[in-house]
């Protein structure tokens, strides 16, 4: 974002335009356009995918049709791709998709059902399992990097390591076949897959809810891991930790009130990243536990080569993942004054 | 240095060594499996879901075929697909990384905000969205894995670009008259390559792990040709009856994945490139 020195150019205020630029609000109004523009691009560039299907939309939508004549087929046709608004320029099919998609109308499913209604039935469940696995991942990742970081036995803080080392090499599948294995298999605690809403039934819910979390919880916590444990030791490094030692504060008031506040705040943008492996994760994990989610959907619509449906879910979660790594950028120059100023 | 009498210094593990230790095998299985695997991968051998025994060392599959003879055949065609993927990325985001740090201006801005774009995908739904477009044909989804970890790379190779453009040697090369090209081939890359080569390890992993992925999706090698990704989504089948059938492709996988990040991790040490190759790790995005 940076503006060039020939934009100084005095406004009424006697500021230059630059240093607007520069002021608070200014570089809201320069980041809300960076967010339009990505927005606008990831829209396009689906759209763009989209247009290099094998065989026209129209005929896609068509279908066989066996009872038609060719010319009745071939009528039926252009008054589709008329009604389709295909006979149009390219920019003009993709304002009308923008628009559409706006407002919720992301076309018809391969059987003829509403894209935006199957979508929206699956979106709660996919919400749910990807809060939980945030949450587990955060308490998870807090109690294990501060155990690491506070146990003097070089043991653990070994054993940690390599637990958090070898979770970085295991896809969703495998280490969720192990977790299958171990608490539905073989200890009998939880069911295999499956799913029940909350509403119907809260308690056979979270059971069902449990492994599909951890597994996306687990790597979640390996990353987040990484961070803390870095950030800790960074920060226990610094002058102001020893003078908090220095007047006699107790080690477990240092580290939890002074050193984990301090090391935790980097991690914040860690979580932006991580909603992005999130939503692919879930594609994984909900086809592993058979979870009725977007994840599933996407999957299942890439088989059945559901066009519209596929390119609603990779748009909505592009557009997700854009705005949520905007906002806890945002949030983070919120927290961090330091970062305010560097910018 | 004088040394206590019976504390003899330990032959030194390098972690390159050790990822190449754990990454043989697989290689020896992808290039000869017929030597390795004690059946045919198609052939039905035995009663189905066998456990371990001396006879088949993984147990049996659902239809009776030995597990570990189809864990082995499947090395090929895993390996085959993550090492041309992570070359096609490699190749491409060093190059257009390399150049936009170098030249920078508007081509630099021009790719990197390309580059945002394809960022703001998530890894899986881009690599099954191209599938469903394109097909499922094995250059597609080499592709389609290439193309969602090319962004990352450039973006790394531009900061190698940046720090190198304003080396001397770049700059006596610019003055004696040496061309963009020249500049890129004979001076940016041969110095950018420790760096990268770290990159590089880093794709290679996150291409098994990839490749595997849409393999389990069943979105990769199509039954009854073994991928390490299919032999575990027929494990969740039958997790009741044959706990153990999916621990072989399981481990397969992550041992490759963790001996290409070992080897990674060893050049970095070798070189001492701690220039933040963390950035990478964390854009190619996990699976």
């Amino acid at each position: 974002m940076t503006v060039s020195a020939g934009t100084d150019v005095p406004t009424r205020q006697g500021r230059t335009a630059s240093a607007i630029w520069r002021s608070r609000s200014g570089r809201v109004a320069v980041q809300f356009g960076q967010l339009g523009a990505v927005l606008v691009a990831v829209s396009l560039l689906t759209f763009l995918i989209m247009q290099a299907l094998p065989g026209s939309a129209v005929d896609n939508r068509l279908g066989p049709l066996p009872g038609f004549t060719p010319e009745e087929r071939e009528q039926l046709r252009q008054s589709l791709i008329v009604s389709l608004g295909l006979d149009r320029p390219l920019l003009y099919q993709y304002l009308l998709w923008v628009v559409k998609a706006l407002q919720g109308d992301f076309g018809l499913t391969y059987q003829g059902l509403e894209v935006s209604e199957l979508v929206g039935s699956r979106i709660w469940a996919t919400v749910e399992l990807g809060m939980a696995s945030l949450l587990i991942s955060t308490v998870l990742s807090l109690v294990v990097s501060m155990f690491a970081y506070r146990t003097r036995s070089r043991a653990a803080r070994g054993g940690i390591q390599s637990f958090v080392t070898v979770l970085f090499v295991m896809p969703a599948f495998w280490l969720g076949l192990l977790l299958v294995i171990v608490f539905a298999a073989q200890l009998q605690w939880l069911p295999s897959a499956g799913y029940t809403a909350f509403s119907d039934d809260a308690r056979k819910n979270l059971e069902f809810l449990v492994l599909p979390a951890l597994t996306l919880a687990l790597p979640q916590m390996a990353l987040f891991f990484r961070y803390l444990n870095a950030g800790l030791r960074d920060v226990s490094r610094l002058p102001f930790v020893t003078s908090c030692r220095a007047r006699g504060l107790s080690s477990l008031l240092v580290d939890y009130r002074h050193v984990l506040p301090n090391a935790a705040l980097p991690t914040i943008t860690v979580v932006g990243l991580v909603a992005g492996s999130l939503l692919s994760g879930l594609v994984i994990v909900e086809s592993v536990f058979a979870w009725p989610g977007m994840g599933m959907l996407l999957v299942d619509s890439v088989g059945r080569k559901d066009y519209n449906t596929v390119a609603a879910i990779v748009l909505i979660t592009s557009v997700a993942y854009v705005v949520v790594a905007f906002l806890v950028d945002f949030i983070y120059q919120l927290v961090d004054p330091r970062i305010r100023r560097q910018a | 240095m004088t040394s206590v009498a019976g504390r003899r210094r330990m032959p030194r593990v390098t972690p390159t060594g050790a990822g190449l230790v754990l990454l043989a095998p697989f290689v020896a299985f992808a290039l000869l499996p017929g030597v390795f695997a004690p059946y045919g991968p198609y052939d039905i051998v035995n009663i189905p879901l066998l456990g371990p025994s001396a006879n088949h060392l993984l147990g049996t599959d659902e239809i009776g075929r030995d597990l570990l003879s189809r864990v082995v055949f499947a090395s090929r065609n895993d390996l085959l697909v993550s090492i041309m993927s992570a070359g096609v990325a490699f190749t491409l985001g060093t190059v257009f990384g390399l150049l936009s740090g170098y030249i920078g201006g508007i081509f630099d801005t021009v790719s990197m905000r390309t580059v945002d774009v394809f960022l703001s995908f998530p890894t899986i739904v881009m690599a099954l969205f191209l599938i469903t477009v394109f097909g499922r044909e094995t250059w597609v989804q080499v592709l389609a894995i290439a193309l969602v970890m090319t962004p990352s790379t450039a973006r790394f190779a531009r900061g190698e670009g940046l720090v190198l453009r304003s080396r001397g040697y770049v700059e006596a090369s610019k003055v004696s008259g040496g061309g963009r090209l020249h500049i890129l081939f004979r001076h940016l890359l041969p110095n950018a390559m420790p760096t990268l080569l770290v990159a590089a390890s880093v794709l290679a992993s996150a291409a098994v792990l990839i490749a595997a992925s849409l393999s389990y999706l069943g979105l990769g090698a199509q039954p009854p040709t073994a991928s390490w990704g299919n032999i575990l989504r027929s494990a969740y089948g039958v997790v009741y009856d044959a706990p153990l059938f999916g621990i072989g492709p399981g481990i397969a996988i992550s041992v490759v994945a963790g001996a290409y990040v070992l080897i990674g991790e060893g050049i970095r040490r070798r070189f001492h490139t701690d220039r933040n190759t963390a950035l990478i790790s964390r854009s190619v995005g996990r699976v």
